[in-house]
């Protein structure tokens, strides 16, 4: 296939890469972005393989194996445990950037000059960014399953043991440039195994919490790491992808930071999130008031005489598997002529628009699923809000109390409806370690227990009346 | 109210806020002077010329007026508000180490003067980051090759297209934007290909068939679970 023909197909593949992107703007365009992605796939791989000769065997066999495991990943993946498959992938982008580093450094046939000496900086830049991606994602895996601890790993002076590492990198690089193959090999294998254990630190320093954050980070520096390939291969398709998804990663990352009350500054330098979580502030004493308990019954005739109603997920929700009986919850009273919403914190998940992604499973209609800046106006005209199995997310204190170390994070204002119930295990307090002085407001009700059985008792209280109505 | 103030009602057309506000007059009582104008805003277009055009007047007596004008480069308020001389830019000015200093003889020229240069002064910071990245890359234009630096356009206008097109993307679909982004950056696939080439032999292929397999896992496994949790969102 002449050159100029894959140029052109590499640039058409390019463009449906863009439109798969845009095509997510909105649900009912979302699909068919997919597709254009998948199609500009096609058509890169093919003509990648058209326009030269292939070790044909070698190929058939790495893409039937990848594909299948791939595909396997996928069917099989629950969607709680999105955020896990997502950082695998991560790391297979990271690990394939660091082979490609090598292999492309390993081709024979590269001129001297300068050419050569920038040929080998993008190199050992794609090796280092991969390197860094592969391990970081490989520690993100582990910690959301549970496989390394979640606490944060806080060495001494940790900032400047990752300035060493870099320094270290640095000093390979400049070895590496001009050397010999078989030197160069070995300061890029040293190299290579320095910015692992680079990533290994910066993910190991962050709590389980702030997993949202690291996921998204890592997928900004996937994204970098094929645009460095892109330049070491000089392919100008490999540039434009790894750019669109470096900046969405970097995009998605600064949401999450601005939702959390990170700096974005001290997620990229890893660590983030430990001072905060230390000790619980408790610097404001006690909140006021008591807390009211509720029954389930007393809260199915609440909802039974309410008009407006917001129901507000959180992970504790997907983690009881509660989110089937809320829909459930939900259709009974919309069919009833209620209206009923949900409310969306941007972290209410573990990966951005993770909640998003729970409700549909459970077939709650996207339309009636909004995002906290939509709703936040809302909640004075609500009867009642729901919470289940959230808490930082509803924390008046951050915006009235500036001792509190969550002070500034946006939050949904849930105190503001006429009542509010809150569906909780305990008085236990969340992730930040933050008392919560919504549970003492005079408008909540406090609902403990499991959420699932409370959700379905609910749904029996409902459906019992409304039967014992009819009759 | 102490003597001397002034009350401006804007409300003089329907009858006016102040209880002694006569519509249409300006009244004084009590050393209070009350404004009742009701041609409030026709007012505001000749007055505001005549304040703009008394500021530039200023400015130009401070020059020197007619006689003795000039360009004087050590005048900070001129250095400020100068855009070009004599065809050469001369923006953005070099940064004034004590701001008070501008205040100078000629109480009036004094007063008008920074209402002249603030807004470009404030305009200038924001610039000085756009001229040092406009200088990195001059930088960079002397050392690296052609052929780098047609990628390195490549790659800086793909980042601005992607900051575009993600902050279009609604929140509800970010989870399936993360598994999109996964499965094309499956792309790198296209580097272990390359290197799957009958060209080479050793242990170039070998690398290059791991990485596409590692890739394939990618956009097998990112297309479908996209494509999965796409259909699960119905309205």
């Amino acid at each position: 296939m002449p050159e100029s023909l894959s140029i052109v197909a590499y640039l058409i593949a390019g463009i449906l890469f863009i439109l798969s992107l845009a095509g997510l703007s909105a649900q009912e365009s979302s699909r068919r972005g997919n597709l254009y992605g998948i199609i500009g796939m096609l058509l890169a791989v093919a003509v990648t393989v058209l326009s030269q000769g292939m070790h044909y065997g070698m190929l058939a066999v790495a893409v039937g194996v990848g594909g299948i495991i791939g595909v396997t990943l996928a069917l099989r993946v629950q969607m709680t445990s999105m955020p896990e498959l997502v950082a695998a992938l991560h790391s297979f982008v990271g690990l394939s950037a660091v082979l490609v580093g090598f292999g492309s450094y390993l081709m024979p046939g590269t001129e001297g000059g300068t050419e050569q000496v920038i040929h080998e900086v993008e190199v050992f830049v794609g090796v280092f960014i991969g390197a860094v991606t592969f391990t970081g994602s490989v520690i993100a895996f582990g910690k959301l399953r549970g496989i390394v601890g979640s606490k944060p790993l806080l060495l001494p002076a940790r900032h400047w043991l990752n300035s060493l590492l870099v320094i270290a990198c640095v000093y390979l690089g400049w070895r590496f440039v001009g050397a010999e193959q078989a030197d160069g090999v070995r300061s890029l294998g040293i190299q290579a195994g320095i910015a692992g254990l680079l990533g290994i630190h910066l993910v190991m320093g962050i709590g389980g919490a702030d997993m949202p954050v690291v996921v998204s980070m890592l997928n900004s520096y996937s994204g970098w790491a094929a645009a460095a390939a892109g330049f070491m291969l000089s392919n100008d398709l490999l540039i434009i992808t790894g750019a669109l998804v470096g900046s969405s990663g970097a995009i998605l990352s600064y949401i999450m930071c601005r939702a959390m009350n990170r700096s974005f500054i001290s997620v990229i330098l890893g660590g983030f999130g430990a001072e905060e979580g230390k000790k619980p502030a408790r610097a404001a004493g006690e909140p006021e008031g008591e807390v009211v308990p509720i029954q389930a019954t007393e809260t199915a005739d609440l909802l039974r005489d309410a008009k407006n109603v917001i129901i507000i997920p959180g992970y504790g929700m997907a983690v009881a598997h509660a989110q089937y009986p809320v829909y459930e919850i939900a259709e009974w009273l919309r069919k009833r002529g209620k209206n009923v919403r949900f409310a969306i914190h941007p972290v209410a998940g573990r990966l951005p628009g993770h909640m998003n992604v729970l409700l549909a499973e459970a077939k709650v209609p996207y339309d009636i699923v909004i995002e906290m800046e939509e709703i936040n106006e809302d909640f004075p005209e609500t009867d009642v809000a729901m919470v289940i199995g959230a808490n930082d997310i509803v924390n008046p204190g951050a915006l009235d109390d500036p001792s509190s170390p969550i002070y500034g994070m946006p939050v949904l204002e849930v105190w503001k409806a006429k009542t509010t119930i809150v569906m909780k295990r305990s008085m236990a307090a969340g992730y930040a370690g933050v008392e919560n002085p919504l549970f003492y407001k005079e408008n909540t009700r406090m609902l403990f227990g499991d959420a699932k059985k409370n959700v379905d008792a609910i749904l029996t209280f409902l459906r019992s009346d409304a039967a014992a109505a009819a009759q | 109210m102490r003597p001397g103030s002034v009350i401006v009602d804007l409300a003089a057309e329907n009858g006016g806020n102040c209880a002694l506000t006569h519509p249409g007059e300006v009244v004084v009582h009590h050393g209070v002077t009350i404004v009742g104008y009701v041609d409030l805003p026709s007012r505001l277009a000749p007055l505001a010329s005549h304040m703009y055009g008394s500021n530039l007047g200023h400015l130009l007596n401070d020059m020197g007026g007619a006689e003795k004008w000039r360009v004087d480069l050590e005048d900070q308020v001129v250095r400020a508000a100068l855009v070009l001389k004599e065809g050469e830019l001369m923006w953005p000015p070099p940064k004034i180490e004590a701001p008070a200093a501008v205040a100078k003889p000629g109480a009036a020229a004094a007063a008008a003067a920074p209402v002249v240069a603030k807004p470009k002064k404030k305009k200038s910071s924001g610039t000085v980051g756009l001229v040092i990245g406009g200088l990195l890359l001059a930088a960079l234009g002397t050392v690296a090759p052609k052929e780098f630096l047609s990628h390195f356009t490549v790659f800086i206008l793909a980042c601005f297209v992607g900051w575009q097109v993600i902050w279009n993307v609604t929140p509800a679909l970010h989870t399936p934007l993360m598994s999109v982004t996964n499965a094309i950056s499956g792309i790198i696939v296209v580097g272990g290909l390359l290197q799957l080439s009958s060209d080479f032999t050793g242990p170039v292929i070998i690398i290059g068939a791991v990485a596409v397999l590692l890739a394939s896992i990618n956009i097998a496994g990112g297309f479908l679970v996209t494509q999965r949790m796409l259909r699960m969102f119905h309205r």
